[in-house]
């Protein structure tokens, strides 16, 4: 059922992507077409088609599951890259536009009349593209491999062919067309399950959003545990384990010592009732450190103050480091519209940054929370450098 | 596309750029020729651009920047909730947000205003 309901909604966005696409391949002719959609982007969908690119894997996933197992101090990205826009705006957006170059380096070149600036500049745009292109299809393969059960390499050809083709037919309209309508896609998706939270809020099951202590298992609990992990129990447990404990491989009933344990890839562990293991060098978290305003590093507090307002700098002046921000406002009509684009852009983060922040794994949707008496909740823990600690921390009821 | 024939399609390629060496785009070579008035004017319209950008940029980095340094001074503001929800929630998830997004909307307004004070003169000639 879940895997058929996945795979309708992932086809019916790929289709839509390939419609789209196409739509723009009817109306790209010239070059001004391909690289810039004929500079004649309305604000409104340009706006969306950033707020797209913003609302990435990275931050629709990544930052929630940051703010969830290192506490809110993460929401500092989704604050800093904000407010990146707005040096966006200020600085760059009118003057960007207004120059009249298709690409970054032939505005480097133009602008400071540097022939080797622009090779530079190519070779900077072609590095930070690829960086941003590869968690992107990392991504796109876990995400099948998680929703449908295909081996990982069949989302990575899948998802990447599609777009590929779709950018390659139509050019910067297809892709604008493309990322608006996944913008739009998103947010509704982060909206429902904002609503859906809200509405529950109230329920005693949910626990506290500020638990005093560490999070704790209300019952007994299966976990299931993707990649090879490092378990630390706080206290000795029986558990039920089928899968690989400590380098040997059981199926029943074992008695586990308080301290670590390693759990080999694809076991599944029943917990009794008691305090929710953590992994090994990410120590677990009470209610007050987690909800603390400070960016953890690691989940870990050292120097909480440096590591803020090292992340706030770095998201506030890199948003304005991303190519393929910087291109989309060649696209607009004028300078003008460049930067009623970029206004519009900081109303749709912020619309979809509040659906985020109120968002289950963000508003303290911890272990316990999780379960419920109606029947065992399975629970997984990431590993590191496996898949992205969002996609393997979202605690799933089947 | 309706009645009219589409242009023809063509090679996508790199934008044309000039064989001599010298920059593809004159920068503002128009003003420039104005003489001393164009520098003049042109100087104003950079100075009125400076200030606009300084005074939307600087209020944003001291409403970013306090809440750290309250947190990290004061630990019950680190501690703070409104009613079960953590202030940080508060704060981060939405309290920052409005203040920024006004900061944007009022410096479009501006900053089409000084531009619109700049093109007066220009057109008149």
């Amino acid at each position: 059922m879940i895997h058929s309901l996945a795979l309708a909604a992932i086809v019916a966005l790929g289709v839509a992507t390939l419609f789209v696409g196409g739509r723009g391949l009817r109306i790209a002719r010239t070059s001004a077409d391909f690289l810039v959609a004929t500079r004649a982007v309305p604000p409104l969908l340009n706006a969306s088609a950033i707020s797209g690119e913003y609302l990435s894997a990275a931050s629709f996933l990544g930052i929630a599951s940051l703010a969830m197992s290192e506490g809110l101090g993460a929401l500092w990205y989704a604050v800093g890259y904000l407010a990146g826009y707005l040096v966006l705006l200020a600085v760059v957006a009118a003057p960007l536009r207004r120059f009249g170059a298709y690409t970054i380096p032939d505005f480097a070149e133009g602008r400071l009349d540097s022939p080797r600036l622009r090779t530079v500049g190519t070779g900077l745009v072609v590095v930070i593209c690829g960086f941003y292109a590869l968690p992107q299809l990392t991504g796109a393969g876990i995400t099948l491999q998680d929703a449908l059960g295909t081996p990982y390499w069949v989302g990575v050809t899948v998802l990447g062919g599609i777009v590929t083709a779709a950018i390659a037919s139509g050019g910067m309209k297809s892709i604008t067309l493309a990322q608006a309508l996944r913008y739009w896609v998103k947010v509704v998706a982060l909206a429902v399950t904002a609503l859906v939270l809200l509405a529950i809020l109230r329920h005693p099951d949910l626990g506290s959003l500020r638990p005093a202590g560490v999070s704790r298992f209300t019952h007994p609990t299966v976990v299931d545990v993707p990649g090879r992990e490092v378990l630390v129990l706080a206290r000795p447990a029986r558990v039920a384990v089928a899968g690989v404990v400590d380098g040997v491989r059981r199926h029943g009933t074992v008695a586990l010592s308080a301290g670590r344990h390693l759990v080999g890839a694809g076991t599944r562990i029943r917990f009794p009732p008691g305090p929710v293991p953590h992994p090994a060098g990410r120590p677990a978290l009470d209610g007050g450190a987690w909800s603390s305003p400070l960016v953890r590093i690691g989940g870990r507090s050292i120097h909480p103050l440096a590591a803020t307002y090292g992340v706030i700098l770095a998201t506030f002046l890199g948003a304005i480091g991303l190519p393929h921000i910087f291109v989309r406002f060649y696209t607009n009509r004028d300078g003008a519209s460049a930067r009623r684009t970029t206004a519009l852009v900081r109303s749709c983060c912020r619309c979809s940054t509040c659906c985020r922040g109120s968002s289950p794994s963000s508003a303290g949707w911890r272990p316990p929370a999780c379960t419920s008496r109606a029947g065992p909740t399975q629970w997984c823990w990431s590993s590191p450098g496996l898949r992205p600690p969002a996609l393997a921390e979202t605690c799933s009821q089947r | 596309m309706t009645g009219a024939d589409p242009p023809a399609r063509e090679v996508v390629t790199s934008s044309p750029r000039p064989l001599d060496g010298t920059a593809a785009w004159p920068a503002s070579d128009d003003l420039y020729s104005r003489g001393e008035a164009g520098e003049v004017l042109l100087r104003s319209l950079l100075r009125a651009q400076l200030g606009v950008t300084a005074s939307v940029l600087v209020p944003a980095v001291i409403v970013i920047g306090m809440y750290p340094l309250l947190a990290a001074a004061v630990p019950s503001v680190a501690a703070a909730t409104v009613g079960p929800v953590p202030l940080s929630l508060v704060v981060l998830g939405g309290g920052l947000y409005p203040p920024l997004v006004a900061l944007g909307g009022w410096y479009v307004r501006r900053a089409e205003r000084v531009e619109a004070r700049f093109a007066e003169p220009i057109a008149d000639r």
